[in-house]
């Protein structure tokens, strides 16, 4: 991504050079969602690091852009020259400045009485670093102030790296392909619904030892029976999806509701995609609530149940259990 | 490799609440006493045992001196300053100023910071989170007022630390909110966040563009919040019963705390009544016998007390939808946040400045930690359509000749964020520059909070004006500022990281951590 953006703004948002202000900012809210620091949140500093000089290079180019495109959308030059690439002295030379754009005044000092710093220029300048184009040449006479950015990599880091190198360190071009969250707990072994640590222990038909078992489930009425009839998504590890099933459902028929919860979750977030997964964690959740007498919550869940998955005939039968109509 | 789940926590003035995303949905997590929220309180009770929540809550009144509510209007700030100062005469608890002059709190002779107190809080939310979830949690997202400067920020991330939490981002809670609002609504809008909470209020403007949610601004005042409409119903209650029986039962702190008590239920009650009865017996003993408080309270009292902490409603409001280029009509949601918004005058204020009622079926006291879960959904890949950019809500800057201050980074500017500003020597063969760095409105750097200073030297001699010095301001996602200074010509180079000190260096957070984990602490 760091090589794109070195490229200049057409190839850091990977739009056309014709492309209208509403598919740039397309463009860069997508790049936004892959790339924001955010996304990194949880891994390395450095990478965290590098992740904010990414998404500061998307930006640049998104902000260059929708400038030289303007409120009314009309295409004014936009120089090639990526936004924050390295600004040596031929590729400032390359920067074209725009028609219209006055050349901004480079006015001598004031001098104040105490020896400290004083704002040099009264340029104001953009907040985003968006360098060569949108400036304006220096005025013949004046001192050139070039960016030193490529004398001192410590300093002011530079996003473009000079082109045709790739970063040191392997910026995360694509989105994680399978979510961080690890999918299924140690304590429920999938295929065998044991945890591993208790070979000793009858198959999946006995009570799994889970953390929830502390808490033993008062007794409810009319005990549901469960009558798994949910589609299953056909995919590759249907296997292991089914062995995390039939453990979820064992326990839900055991009773040890907050151990389902757990195997729910896990589940749904192995198979995002699936409602039934998502109603049944909700019916899971709700038998919970259930058992420590808040009704209303519980009911709340085996709603939101149904709205995922109508069909759960369990989830209508707690609510019938409750004394309440299903809404859905 | 295998990752733990990462909690959203809303540290709030008066209580806090704890979610998790369960299936992409945030989870509102209930404690061990069935509550959905727990009371943002700390009690040491007579054997030094420290009881939090709830149970800290009910011995508020028999142990008045040794019972902390209300922490985090302390958090990263001096015993010196003036909005202290002033809560400290109306805190049945005794301030301190530590060392650096940060705001202490005296229990029984030991003093303790604000991040001590609040670990206790976030330690709390942690346990209630490890007993849903049957495994232990290390990461949380923790939501602090938009306002909070950097200080405040720091040192609630240290509170995290104490806790064992690593706080992986602090979350402004008008925003949290947004993001828990718009889980469920994604199309593209306008929303404006309306944010009353026990101690500070904020307003944020954010737009919704295909998942990416944008803060175009952020306002607040952090001296405005619950807190300070009880307070205006004890006084209210209070001048009354001195002109009575001319004792003033500020000054007692047993009374104190159950004329709080007192005015929170009274303030809580008057939202959905239009009348409510004070009952204090024996709250004072007169020279002839016991003194009681008994009297009936009006909505309309209340709210007559109340005007000018609802007059200060509007600005802020105005003022953001001023820097985010919008006008009323521009906004299509309003999403009222935090209890205070239960308030009827408080709902009507917000209506009558954006032109439209809050958004029904938003539950003010969880849409904050929901929105934390949210994020940590955005951070762990759960959710991969959403995310967030938000903005700073302070001007930084540089110190520049006659303590002014030369603004870097202007308030409500989308982080991440780079910007430069050159700058020049003043006097003739200077050869260093002191780089001051501030944070603040103020047009005058002094008046704004210093958050470092370095130095570029070895610069090329010359007359004044002449030698000039780029200093280039990154800010990344999380806030954290990393400032870089460049003679222009040379490349002569010197960069700093802010590192924001809460006060409590990394040994004394590491103490304090190990003697929380430690059972019975």
């Amino acid at each position: 991504m760091l090589m794109r953006i070195s490229q200049g703004p057409f190839a850091a948002l990977s739009v056309h050079e014709t492309a209208t202000a509403e598919e740039v900012r397309a463009a860069f809210l997508d790049l936004t969602k892959q790339f924001h620091p955010a996304r990194y949140g949880r891994m390395s500093p450095d990478l965290q690091k590098m992740a904010t000089e990414v998404f500061l290079g998307i930006k640049a180019a998104h902000d260059q852009m929708t400038k030289a495109l303007g409120s009314t959308g009309r295409r004014r030059q936009v120089s090639a020259v990526p936004a924050n690439a390295t600004p040596t002295g031929t590729e400032r030379g390359v920067a074209a400045p725009r028609a219209g754009t006055p050349p901004i005044a480079r006015t001598p000092p004031t001098r104040p009485s105490t020896p400290l710093i004083t704002p040099s220029t009264g340029t104001p300048r953009p907040s985003t670093p968006v360098q060569p184009a949108s400036r304006a040449p220096t005025p013949p006479g004046a001192p050139r102030a070039p960016t030193p950015v490529g004398t001192s990599p410590r300093a002011s880091t530079p996003v473009g790296l000079p082109r045709g190198q790739t970063p040191a360190v392997g910026v995360p071009v694509q989105r994680p392909s399978q979510p961080l969250i690890t999918p299924h707990e140690p304590r429920h072994t999938p295929s065998q619904g044991m945890p591993a640590s208790r070979p000793g222990s009858p198959p999946a038909t006995g009570r799994p030892s889970t953390p929830a078992q502390r808490t033993p489930a008062p007794e409810i009425i009319n005990p549901p029976t469960i009558r798994y009839s949910g589609v299953q998504p056909a995919q590759k590890g249907a296997s292991d999806e089914d062995g995390m099933l039939e453990q979820a459902m064992n326990l839900l028929s055991s009773k040890d509701y907050a151990a389902a919860r757990l195997a729910f979750h896990a589940l749904a977030a192995k198979v995002p995609q699936s409602r039934h997964y998502r109603a049944l964690l909700c019916y899971a959740r709700g038998r919970e609530t259930q058992t420590t007498g808040r009704a209303d919550d519980a009911a709340m869940e085996f709603q939101r149940a149904l709205q995922l998955d109508p069909d759960l005939e369990i989830a209508k039968e707690a609510l019938r259990e409750l004394g309440r109509k299903s809404r859905w | 490799m295998r990752v733990g789940r990462v909690i959203g926590i809303d540290l709030g003035t008066t209580n806090s609440c704890v979610a998790v995303l369960e299936a992409g949905e945030p989870i509102v997590i209930h404690n061990q006493e069935g509550g959905r929220t727990t009371p943002s309180m700390v009690s040491w009770n007579a054997d030094g045992e420290v009881v939090v929540g709830a149970a800290s809550k009910r011995q508020m009144v028999t142990n008045p001196q040794r019972t902390v509510f209300g922490v985090k209007r302390l958090i990263g700030r001096k015993a010196q300053d003036a909005d202290v100062v002033a809560l400290a005469r109306r805190l049945p608890y005794k301030l301190v100023a530590a060392r650096n002059g940060d705001a202490w709190i005296d229990i029984a002779g030991t003093p303790r910071s604000p991040q001590e107190i609040s670990a206790h809080v976030l330690a709390k939310m942690k346990r209630v989170a490890e007993d849903y979830l049957g495994q232990p949690v290390t990461e949380a997202v923790v939501t602090v007022p938009a306002y909070f400067d950097d200080a405040q920020r720091q040192a609630t991330k240290d509170a995290g630390k104490i806790a064992g939490l690593t706080v992986r981002q602090i979350l402004n809670e008008p925003t949290a909110a947004a993001l828990a609002y718009g889980l469920q609504h994604q199309n593209n809008q306008r929303l404006a966040v309306f944010d009353l909470g026990g101690g500070t209020f904020d307003i944020s403007i954010l737009a919704i563009e295909n998942g990416v949610f944008e803060v175009l601004s952020t306002y607040g005042d952090t001296t405005l919040g619950g807190d300070d409409f009880d307070r205006v119903i004890i006084d209210l209650l209070a001048d009354e019963f001195q002109g009575q029986y001319g004792l003033d039962l500020r000054t007692d702190s047993v009374a104190l705390q159950r004329l709080k008590e007192a005015a929170e239920r009274a303030k809580i009650e008057l939202s959905s009544a239009m009348t409510t009865d004070v009952n204090l017996p024996f709250i004072a003993a007169g020279p002839t016998g016991p003194l009681h408080l008994m009297r009936e309270l009006e909505r309309g009292q209340l709210e007559r007390a109340c005007k000018t902490l609802f007059e200060r409603l509007e600005a802020p409001c105005r003022r953001a939808l001023a820097e985010a280029h919008c006008t009323p009509a521009d906004i299509d949601q309003v999403i009222l946040v935090g209890g205070m918004t239960r308030m009827p005058e408080v709902q009507e204020r917000a209506e009558r400045i954006f032109g439209k009622p809050g958004s029904k079926g938003v539950n003010p006291d969880e849409i904050v930690a929901m929105g934390a879960a949210v994020h940590s959904g955005i951070m762990g890949g759960e959710l991969q359509e959403v995310v967030l950019l938000d903005v700073t809500p302070h001007n930084m800057g540089v110190k520049v000749a006659g303590d002014r201050m030369s603004v870097v980074i202007q308030a409500n500017t989308s982080i991440p964020t780079r910007a430069k500003k050159v700058f020049a020597t003043t006097e003739d063969n200077q050869d260093f520059v002191a780089i001051e760095i501030y944070q603040g409105e103020h047009d005058l750097a002094s008046k704004n909070r210093r958050l470092g200073r370095f130095v570029l030297s070895d610069l090329t001699r010359a007359s004044r004006g002449r030698t000039k010095v780029e200093v280039s301001f990154t800010m990344d996602a999380d806030g954290i500022l990393e400032v870089a200074a460049v003679e222009v010509g040379t490349g002569r180079a010197s960069t700093v990281t802010i590192e924001a000190s809460s006060g409590l260096t990394a040994d004394e957070i590491r103490q304090l951590a190990s003697r929380q984990s430690r059972p019975g602490f």
